[in-house]
């Protein structure tokens, strides 16, 4: 559908795209561009342009005549727009390395634990790294100077304590170094929520004509699903239900799922013990197939509810169980109404 | 309905999610209605069990504590979802249940999905000092006081069973000990992706642009901590050991470099 609706474009010079088509071009793009991630082949922009140039050609058409946005895409810079690279301080503190002789006289290098907490880091100027300069622990005026010219002690290295088992990142970067390199805080305020049309831009489109935050949520994860929820606590959920709702309303969830549930992408294991399936790469899908996985995924609203407890998931330390349904002492079998 | 034996049919699930999740988000909200700060003071609570010195404190941004808690619970209402929807789906040979998924050693499918769909299967940094409660330290993987990590991957010392020997062998028997002889990696996670994931730039620009890959945790291999597989392990991390006290045994050899 999408080739021959690309094809119903024609050349730059056709008839200008009317709203609908726009729509339909936005979500078919969505879906070609992940179906290149689900194949997982290496990278982004060159790969993109060879393997799709007719639907940059589109959307050069797009750019090019300005057209009002119809639905709030920022589709005029959608050439314009690199992938997000997270850049983080590129060189952690390291230790000076001292080497010593063990007992049979054999050169060992310390252990950064056992040496770390005679060490103090900071920032460097340009922010890509830390400097790092031992502690005097005699230094009376508590900046652990060496020297009158030693940068104060500012960001302790190694465990925060003597207490034991912190995680081994805290164990070996302290606390410090870990907020400053910014694992720990972002002070950047939130967005609220309810004003993003997050997730799917995709199937989003049939069941969210009014934008009503109730119809965004995905049916699996509708309130009525979820047991001894009222609605102030619901509430506090959408965050995390808006997040998951946008994965898997996205097409490579579909595909994934696709996969999970169609025999003929599975092969029997013979490498295993015990016997079972072995899922195979998730395929491109067709319209049909998508449609018909999207329908599978929803059916689940049937088949499955959320509850709350904790003694059943902190014993062994699990944020969640998933159970099958006992009746009268006999499984619930999943059938289609 | 199909007799407790028998296991070549789909089946109708029902879901667990930590309560705690809830009692977070609730004293969260709570607080913001009443002007309180007691969240604040949950999040502080392992700094004083953990007996940190005023020198070396942070300071724990609340909002981006409660930003770790919703991705935190985002994730696991997709991990049960992938068993959910295995269970609806997918017919069994036998037991295990689940399909193995490629790049897995384990096949929890809940687990690949999380890993398929963010490349990593994060959760809260913790800190424990025994006596600790187990719910304890439950609470700080969830609200994630310090941060969270992910392994490079999620299942490389994975026994398969649940402890004690529960459940079925859900591991590949092949390159087992290849697996445990190598080191465990962790990686850091940083805030700001956390913080990008509710932002109107993902997803009317990159999402629509680049798919979920957007959603993929950044790695950064300078920053990572690789766990060598210690077979004297104490503790949750087994970490500090020159601090347990434990002397008898000998030397303590480092367990992470």
């Amino acid at each position: 559908m999408y080739r021959s609706f690309v094809h119903d474009l024609g050349s730059p010079s056709s008839q200008p795209l009317s709203r609908q088509n726009l729509e339909l071009l936005c979500r078919y793009d969505t879906r070609i561009r992940c179906f290149k991630l689900s194949t997982n082949d290496g990278d982004s922009e060159s790969t993109f342009v060879e393997r799709f140039p007719r639907s940059l050609a589109v959307l050069d058409i797009i750019a090019n005549q300005q057209m009002a946005n119809p639905i709030g895409m920022n589709l005029s810079g959608a050439l314009a727009i690199e992938p997000r690279d997270y850049t983080v301080v590129q060189i952690p503190p390291s230790l000076p390395q001292d080497i010593e002789l063990d007992q049979e006289g054999n050169v060992a290098f310390k252990h950064w634990s056992k040496q770390s907490a005679n060490y103090t880091s900071r920032l460097g100027a340009d922010g890509t790294s830390f400097e790092v300069r031992p502690i005097n622990h005699n230094d009376t005026t508590g900046e652990g100077k060496f020297r009158p010219d030693d940068w104060p002690i500012t960001h302790h290295l190694g465990p925060p304590s003597m207490a034991p088992d912190f995680h081994p990142l805290i164990e070996k970067y302290g606390l410090q170094v870990l907020e400053a390199a910014g694992f720990i805080n972002q002070k950047i305020p939130r967005e609220p929520y309810n004003d993003l049309p997050i997730g799917p831009l995709h199937f989003h489109y049939f069941r969210n004509p009014g934008a009503d935050i109730n119809e965004l949520i995905h049916p699996v994860f509708r309130k009525h699903l979820w047991n001894n929820t009222s609605d102030d606590l619901y509430r506090l959920l959408l965050p995390a239900i808006l997040l998951a709702t946008a994965v898997l309303d996205d097409p490579t969830t579909l595909s994934y799922f696709f996969a999970l549930s169609e025999p003929t992408t599975q092969v029997q294991s013979t490498t295993f013990n015990t016997p079972c399936h072995i899922m195979m790469q998730p395929p491109a899908l067709s319209d049909a197939q998508l449609v018909q996985t999207y329908n599978r995924v929803c059916a689940l609203q049937n088949w499955t509810n959320w509850n709350w407890e904790v003694s059943e998931v902190s014993e062994f330390n699990r944020f969640g169980v998933t159970k099958s349904t006992i009746v009268n002492n006999a499984y619930v079998q999943a059938t289609v109404p | 309905m199909q007799s407790l034996t028998s296991n070549r049919f789909t089946y109708q699930t029902d879901i667990v999610v930590s309560e705690g999740f809830l009692e977070i988000l609730q004293q969260f909200d709570m607080d913001v209605s009443n002007g309180t700060d007691l969240h604040l003071k949950d999040l502080k609570l392992p700094l004083r069990t953990g007996f940190v010195p005023k020198t070396h404190q942070i300071k724990i941004d609340i909002a981006s504590a409660v930003e770790r808690t919703h991705y935190l619970l985002a994730e696991t209402l997709l991990h049960e979802f992938a068993h959910a929807f295995t269970a609806a789906w997918h017919v069994p040979t036998g037991e295990p249940g689940e399909p193995w998924i490629n790049g897995n050693r384990s096949n929890e499918a809940g687990f690949a999905f999380t890993l398929f769909i963010m490349g990593g299967c994060p959760e809260g940094l913790s800190q424990y000092l025994p006596p600790m409660d187990r719910d304890e330290d439950h609470r700080q993987r969830l609200c994630a006081p310090f941060g969270m990590y992910f392994a490079k991957k999620w299942d490389q010392w994975e026994v398969g069973s649940l402890p004690g020997g529960k459940g079925p062998t859900r591991v590949m028997t092949e390159g087992k000990d290849q697996a445990f002889n190598t080191p465990h990696t962790l990686y850091p996670v940083l805030q700001r992706f956390v913080h990008d994931l509710s932002t109107k730039e993902t997803w009317e620009q990159q999402v629509p642009r680049y798919g979920l890959r957007s959603l993929q945790l950044p790695r950064f291999d300078d920053w990572a901590v690789h766990r060598l597989n210690d077979l004297r392990k104490k503790g949750i991390w087994s970490t500090g050991q020159n601090r347990w006290g434990d002397f008898d045994n000998g030397p303590q050899a480092p367990t992470w470099m």
